[in-house]
């Protein structure tokens, strides 16, 4: 156990690639937590997708014991958070269990829009931001001009911020001397009922599930009974300890302030939620703790098994994931085309690709994925009101009295001379311009109002390919708007495919219908006759593509009688079908599903 | 207990031709001497020593290298260890630049019934671009040597689409060969394999649409003639369809003699080891390498795969419903046809068969 006013508990927020990571490994060197031999880059992204993304995905925790220049040992807990503009919520909950957080700031780059957005979510859980400024070995560092910006866009005082390269380890001394001084000694009361935050869990195959959670008040020892205040759900405390870079250290008791993790035995996947609170069964806390806004999803999109036979296993991988990230949700869903699997719901598109990597990598199975698409409101003639996350559900146009699809408020911080190129493109995307400030004279920030269901389709990588690289994007979603859509049918061979059935702005069906038949066109592969693809809306056909046959797929000659060769060829090709999926008699690759997602310009 | 196959391979060629990927050798006399007494040995210590053969073929590499008397010593051994029924179909590939008077008459001594030579087109151009060593003129010349030594079935092989030829070279082709007459065609549309020298200069087979207009204009055109086009490649006069072709397709046995040969004996596929340098040393006492055990399933899955490549095609009672119904879109699409109670192939199916027969593996669900 460690006394309350030696604790320090404290996340790192920044825009992505601007250097927290690399800040953690170093503060994790310094302390000696992680031996220099030990230190493999990016220790806490100890996921491989993560390490290949480089980014954070998910939240994770490490305590670091680090002797200040005042002689006093502090056991400084650093909860990681993800920078990309998909993981609000995972921020959230890290900061919740946080009294401060440091804002590091690349020092050529400057305020970017998830600098913003970290920011306040940091001001909304009322943190002490202490500003870092990173990289300034870089040739192309200004951080005086960044230490303005922070003041001037932030209103934050940064004036004495640590001026760092996580790099080369310049100044990173001083980031811990300021954690130890200027972030707030938890406050809390060892004496009072236990209250405890989940702010993440984790499912391992030998323990069960693992809980995080941050002390509020009162002590927690080994073998305490817990109680789960939202489920109600009580278990006997196996092991409880501190969180630690390469595993876990079991410790006896953990008192308020502390951060720390528990086992017992929990094997539902559902008796942990994160964001509940944990209590002790025998001596109850009265009320949990406050929790976090539930995170949303705005993505959907359905998720099968290459392999039909698969789907239970893909059960379990989502429910399991589901377990770490309750943003995620799922439903299982029949699909004519597909069979059966599940509709799930993503913070955004980067979400929802880490989360099909993830199953495939990590549960070893293949998936086909439908076109991602956002959730529609509905008003029907009689009244009655629907949320459709699913094409295939889109009723018909007769019944339906009005159609709504969610906007969102996008921020875009770009340099100046991309303006024009910003507000073109955001016009396509159905845009209504706001406002626009001026950061410093070569930058500045676009609101802009839009249908989620834009940005969903490309929108930021095309955002960044037209603004070289510069413009940052940050979106919240704001409200539902009356939209005229259209429900896009494709068929192949003149029967409809469900699971490429599309949601469209009336103005863009015929745009987009082009595009898609042009798209399948090229990636579905010949057949043994010729494929007609049609973009259709109700009975009215609006475009046509066709694949032609092939013509040749034969071995000819069987040299001397050698049918083992042949039939290697055969199995080799059959081993090239695998991601084939069979729609009818046409054999229709994975890519051709994934084509229709991107569009380029 | 039905007939035996039995395959021989002749690892030598003058010169390799720059389409060619199979097992070839240049070689000397000696060589090709001491090849022949370990191909004998080979034979004679056969375990299937006994069994009665019903077709003997000498593929290569090129048979034709071979002395008169070397073809003796491997007769003798054949016959020794074989029996060999009366209308056993024998036969020899040849090169045209190897047929000579000589040998043809020991071949015609030896028992040999049937030639196959590679003829591959009569357009001195394109002969040089495959790396033949003869020219048009000396093909024709063999053909009517091998009809004076009273050779009466003939395979003469035409390779098709190859790099830079046109629909009209292509046709010469065709007339050429049915001027001649040759009991038995075998079609081949030109396939570049990456480790030739062609496939290493980048040449390219021609598009699909362009191979498919040669073959089919070659299965129209011999099928005018009279021969029947009974199985992808091979082209026959009534009566005159390759007995030992047959053997692989309808999933009788046949033995594997010679280095890179390969053989189906007792359920299992084998294949002699194509190192010639060993099988001498060994005096052909090597050990074959046994590739697949076929099972029950295995050979249900053959036949499906063998019988779709000739005109036998499936019976309709032996197929799932599925495949009924599979076989009947290709029908409407031109690919198969259907006659009292088979499915076959049709020669635009021929062209698809490696899809097709992958489809209606699957619906048979294997």
């Amino acid at each position: 156990m460690q006394e309350i006013n030696k604790i320090r508990n404290f996340s790192i927020i920044a825009h992505i690639d601007h250097g927290k990571s690399t800040l953690a490994d170093r503060l994790l060197e310094l302390t000696d937590t992680v031996a220099k031999r030990e230190m493999e880059e990016q220790v806490l992204d100890n996921m491989e997708l993560e390490r290949e993304h480089g980014i954070t995905i998910k939240a994770r925790a490490v305590k670091l014991n680090y002797k200040a220049s005042d002689g006093e040992t502090y056991a400084l807990n650093l909860i990681d958070t993800p920078g990309h503009v998909d993981f609000h919520y995972e921020v959230s909950r890290s900061l919740a269990a946080c009294e401060g957080a440091l804002l590091v700031v690349d020092a050529s780059q400057g305020i970017e829009a998830q600098t913003l957005a970290n920011t306040y979510l940091a001001l909304d859980a009322d943190l002490e931001i202490l500003p870092v400024i990173n990289k300034i070995d870089l040739p192309a560092a200004d951080p005086e001009r960044v230490i303005h910006e922070i003041e001037d866009t932030l209103g934050i005082p940064a004036d004495d911020a640590p001026r760092i390269s996580a790099k080369t380890g310049i100044n990173v001394e001083q980031v811990l001397e300021m954690v130890v001084q200027k972030v707030p000694v938890p406050t809390g009361d060892p004496e009072k009922p236990l209250q405890a935050l989940i702010f993440d869990s984790y499912y391992d195959t030998y323990r069960g599930v693992v809980v995080y959670f941050r002390i509020f008040d009162g002590q927690l020892h080994c073998n305490d009974r817990i109680r789960l205040i939202s489920t109600g759900a009580e278990f006997d405390t196996v092991e409880i300890g501190y969180l630690r870079p390469f595993g876990f250290e079991p410790t006896e008791a953990l008192t308020a302030g502390e951060v720390g993790y528990l086992v017992a035995s929990i094997k539902t996947v559902s008796d942990t939620r994160v964001g509940d609170t944990i209590t002790l069964a025998e001596r109850p806390a009265a009320a949990p703790l406050p929790g976090y806004k539930k995170a949303t999803p705005m993505v959907f999109c359905g998720i099968y098994c290459a392999d039909g036979s698969h789907y239970e296993d893909l059960r379990d991988a989502l429910a399991k994931l589901s377990l770490n990230d309750a943003s995620m949700t799922f439903e299982p869903e029949h699909s004519m085309a597909l069979g059966f699997g599940f509709r799930c719901g993503f913070l955004g598109l980067l979400h929802m690709e880490i989360m099909q990597e993830r199953i495939e990598r990590e549960f070893n199975l293949d998936l086909i994925t439908t076109a991602p698409g956002v959730i529609y409101r509905l008003t029907m003639t009689d009244g009655e009101v629907r949320y459709i996350d699913n094409p295939t559900n889109y009723p018909s146009p007769a019944q339906i009295a009005q159609a709504e699809e969610p906007y969102v408020n996008a921020d875009i911080i770009a340099p100046a001379d991309c303006v024009g190129t910003i507000m073109d493109l955001c016009q396509e995307r159905r845009g209504t311009f706001k406002n626009m400030q001026y950061i410093d004279e070569q930058r500045v920030d676009l609101h802009y109002e839009m249908p989620l269901n834009e940005i969903i389709y490309d929108f930021f990588d095309t955002l960044k390919a037209r603004t070289r690289g510069y413009a940052s994007l940050d979106y919240e979603f704001s409200c539902y708007k009356k939209s005229n859509l259209v429900k896009l049918d494709i068929l192949l061979n003149g029967e409809v495919v469900d699971a490429l059935s599309f949601i469209v702005p009336e103005e863009r069906s015929y745009a987009r219908g082009r595009k898609i038949t042009e798209k399948l066109k090229d990636n579905i592969p010949r057949q043994l006759f010729e494929v007609p693809i049609q973009a259709a809306i109700g009975s009215k056909i609006i475009a046509r593509e066709t694949v032609k046959a092939m013509r040749k797929d034969v071995l000819a000659k069987c040299y001397g009688g050698d049918i083992t060769r042949k039939k290697k060829l055969l199995e080799k090709q059959k081993e090239g079908k695998k991601r084939m999926r069979k729609l009818g008699s046409i054999e229709v690759p994975q890519e051709a599903f994934m084509a229709v997602l991107k569009f380029d310009e | 207990m039905s007939n035996l196959a039995a395959y021989l391979h002749i690892p030598f060629c003058q010169q390799k031709c720059r389409y060619c990927d199979f097992f070839s050798v240049s070689s000397d006399e000696l060589t090709r001497k001491n090849f022949s007494a370990a191909l004998a040995e080979q034979i004679r210590n056969s375990p299937a020593k006994g069994e009665t053969l019903s077709s003997v073929y000498f593929g290569g590499g090129t048979p034709s290298l071979l002395s008169p008397e070397a073809f003796c010593l491997i007769f003798s051994a054949l016959r020794d260890t074989f029996s060999l029924i009366k209308e056993c179909e024998i036969t020899v590939e040849c090169n045209p630049e190897s047929v000579n008077n000589t040998l043809l008459a020991g071949l015609a001594d030896c028992g040999v019934n049937r030639l196959s030579m590679g003829i591959q087109t009569f357009s001195s151009r394109l002969l040089q671009v495959l790396g033949r060593i003869h020219s048009a003129e000396e093909g024709i010349n063999a053909f009517y040597r091998m009809r004076q030594f009273g050779f009466r079935n003939i395979n003469l092989d035409l390779i098709t689409a190859l790099p830079g030829m046109t629909q009209d070279e292509a046709y010469d082709d065709l007339e050429t060969i049915a001027e001649l007459a040759p009991e038995h065609i075998s079609v081949y549309l030109l396939k570049i394999e990456p480790n030739t020298p062609l496939g290493r200069e980048g040449a390219k087979e021609q598009p699909e649409e362009e191979q498919e207009a040669y073959y089919l204009q070659a299965d129209r055109f011999f099928s005018t003639c009279g021969y029947e086009h009974y199985e992808i490649s091979n082209f026959a006069k009534p009566g005159y369809r390759s007995m030992h072709n047959c053997a692989y397709w309808n999933g009788t046995e046949y033995l594997a003699f010679g280095p890179g040969a390969a053989g189906y004996y007792k359920n299992l596929r084998y294949r002699i080891p194509a190192d010639l340098k060993g099988y001498l040393w060994a005096k052909g006492n090597v050990a074959p390498v046994v590739e697949q055990y076929l099972d029950d399933r295995e050979k249900a899955k053959e036949k499906i795969l063998l019988s779709l490549r000739t005109l036998n095609g499936l019976k309709k009672q032996s197929l799932r419903p599925e495949t009924l119904a599979l076989f009947d879109t290709l029908k409407k699409n031109g690919l198969t046809n259907c006659v009292e109670d088979h499915y076959f192939l049709t020669p635009r199916g021929f062209l698809l068969s490696n899809a097709i027969i992958q489809q209606v593996l699957d619906s048979e669900r294997y």
